[in-house]
């Protein structure tokens, strides 16, 4: 479930696309599986994740011991959405520890190049986004 | 009463005589493989027992004549980051305490002295004639202040036999990138990097509070190096490189995904002073076997390197992450094994999304010393099975590899902190 939460919130910056001035606050009601948009959101953020992603912190989105941490079971993915929307877009420097675990590898920012898989998006509205559950539009 | 004292006269001798088996064999106990061979997958006539299970980060280990093992932890516990294992009659061992309050991989043992590494620095422990350390909380301190940064901190070490200690700096990067192991980003123009790192760095052995500026860059462009060891027939340094990661996530117009987990190789190299083998400029690729220029430096996966660098006397598949060597001198083992190589893979994550690989020990033939024939598959299923290896959940994580003094080989685990012995039964 975590890594789809993660999914979902990479997705949501990438429907941000061309369409970010027209973001807009989230519906009160919960999106759920059934939601077009929710669904549209996953599948973006699955292909952001398999390009960007997925060679550090794997498939299962579980990591690699000591260099790169997992997404699963950790507050940086479960708690504060500012600041793993944050880390998405900045990067992380400094070592971190999840439960007893130093992992220490440098993560990237969202590159800038013209060859970058990501999909281009303000920072802005991707943090809104990854905050906030639901379409970027 | 004299029923009691009977029975009683009748157990000393037999008391005596056990003591006695132990105390004349305290090098050679009997060494019987687990039922199950302690979970791995080994060739015939040979078996494998769990020696312990120490729950720590278990990097490199040391086995002394009098067969104390001691294990370098990644990450200190319990106050410890050295344990010391005690022999048991029955060839397994029980923790028997620890010293050293820093973390780490470095553990050799060579006449009388135990030589440890931190991320930053070597140290000395003298051993006493029972395979003891007589100074724990005081050790030499013989290298210090060396480059540490997030990534490749190991600082693997190695002696000769002309009191020299090499030890290797891992280059805290994957490609000299402008912006580390980020899309597009260029290689740095003589790397500096390679001033203080990528490389492997002499100091003597028995020097104390030796640095950069005391040491020699013996070695340079290696990326980082975690297996290492000396080979006693041509006097030789041989090192295990970790190749370069991230092909196609940092140069997707140039390597598929597909390409990316097979490149570059991981390589083993003999290195001679002043040996240069050219990271972060070129890479190696195993199908062409050639040294491409890295596209980091206008590569494209086409143009070979040029330039003075060494090539590598083997080379094994990509992302593995070679972390143990040792060239087998025991007798225990069959014949074929004598001077060749063992490497720990200590396996992959830089594959994904293709399967990863590894999480196995191989052994490299040798002959007059360089190497001879293919390499094969010595001990499997550390990672516990097929899918645990393709996925990288690996159970248990093959790290440090050590020679005991009957011939056993013993294996160090960093994930779970299993260290196994593996020995040979069979008649040769």
């Amino acid at each position: 479930m975590t890594i789809k939460y993660l999914v979902l919130a990479l997705g949501l910056a990438g429907g941000a696309l061309s369409l970010q001035a027209q973001h807009r606050p989230a519906p009160k009601k919960a999106a759920t599986k059934a939601d077009p948009a929710m669904a549209a959101s996953l599948t973006r953020g699955a292909v952001v994740y398999k390009n960007v992603c997925i060679t550090c912190h794997q498939a299962d989105g579980g990591g690699v011991p000591n260099m790169n941490p997992p997404l699963i079971k950790t507050t940086y993915v479960l708690g504060d959405k500012a600041r793993l929307a944050h880390i998405v877009l900045a990067g992380l420097a400094e070592p971190i520890e999840i439960n007893g675990d130093d992992y220490k590898q440098h993560m990237p920012a969202r590159p800038t190049s013209p060859t970058s898989r990501w999909p281009t998006c303000s920072p802005t509205c991707a943090i809104a986004s990854a905050t906030r559950p639901a379409p970027c539009r | 009463m004299r029923s009691f004292s009977s029975r009683y006269l009748l157990a000393v001798p037999a008391l005596a005589g056990s003591l006695a088996l132990v105390a004349s064999r305290p090098t050679a106990p009997t060494v019987a493989p687990d039922p199950n061979n302690a979970g791995l997958k080994l060739p015939a006539g040979f078996g494998a027992l769990v020696v312990a299970e120490t729950g720590g980060k278990a990097r490199h280990l040391a086995v002394t004549p009098q067969g104390v093992i001691y294990v370098k932890l990644n990450k200190v516990k319990d106050g410890k980051g050295i344990l010391e294992l005690r022999p048991q009659a029955n060839g397994k061992a029980t923790v028997a305490g620890g010293f050293g309050n820093y973390g780490g991989t470095g553990m050799y043992e060579k006449n009388g002295y135990l030589y440890a590494s931190s991320d930053h620095a070597v140290y000395r422990y003298k051993l006493d004639a029972k395979g003891g350390v007589t100074n724990p909380s005081q050790p030499e301190l013989l290298v210090r202040g060396l480059k540490v940064g997030s990534q490749h901190e190991s600082k693997s070490i190695v002696l000769d036999n002309a009191d020299n200690l090499y030890v290797n700096i891992g280059a805290y990067a994957n490609a000299c990138q402008e912006q580390d192991r980020t899309r597009g980003s260029k290689g740095i123009p003589n790397c500096p990097i390679l001033d203080s790192a990528g490389g492997i760095w002499q100091f003597k052995a028995s020097q104390a509070n030796q640095t950069y500026k005391t040491g020699t860059r013996y070695a340079t462009g290696l990326r980082n190096v975690v297996g290492l060891d000396w080979n006693q027939q041509d006097n030789e340094l041989f090192v295990m490189q970790h190749g370069r990661d991230q092909l196609s996530d940092n140069w997707p117009e140039l390597f598929n995904e597909k390409q990316s987990a097979q490149l570059p190789a991981e390589c083993m190299y003999a290195v001679k002073k002043g040996d240069n083998a050219g990271w972060p400029y070129l890479y190696y690729d195993p199908q062409q076997k050639k040294k491409m220029l890295g596209p980091e430096y206008g590569g494209d996966g086409k143009k070979e390197a040029t330039g003075n660098y060494i090539d590598p006397a083997a080379a094994y598949p990509a992302h593995m992450a070679p972390n143990g060597l040792l060239f087998y001198t025991g007798n225990m083992f069959p014949a074929k094994y004598r001077n060749g190589a063992f490497i720990a893979f200590h396996g992959s994550w830089n594959r994904a999304p293709e399967p990863q690989a590894g999480y196995y020990v191989v052994f490299q033939p040798f002959v007059n010393g360089k190497p001879s024939g293919q390499w094969e598959v010595f001990a499997d299923n550390f990672s516990g099975s097929a899918a645990k290896t393709a996925s990288g959940r690996a159970d248990h994580r093959p790290c440090g590899l050590a020679q005991g003094p009957d011939g056993s080989l013993y294996v160090s685990d960093d994930s779970k902190g299993t260290i196994y012995r593996i020995v040979y039964n069979a008649k040769k």
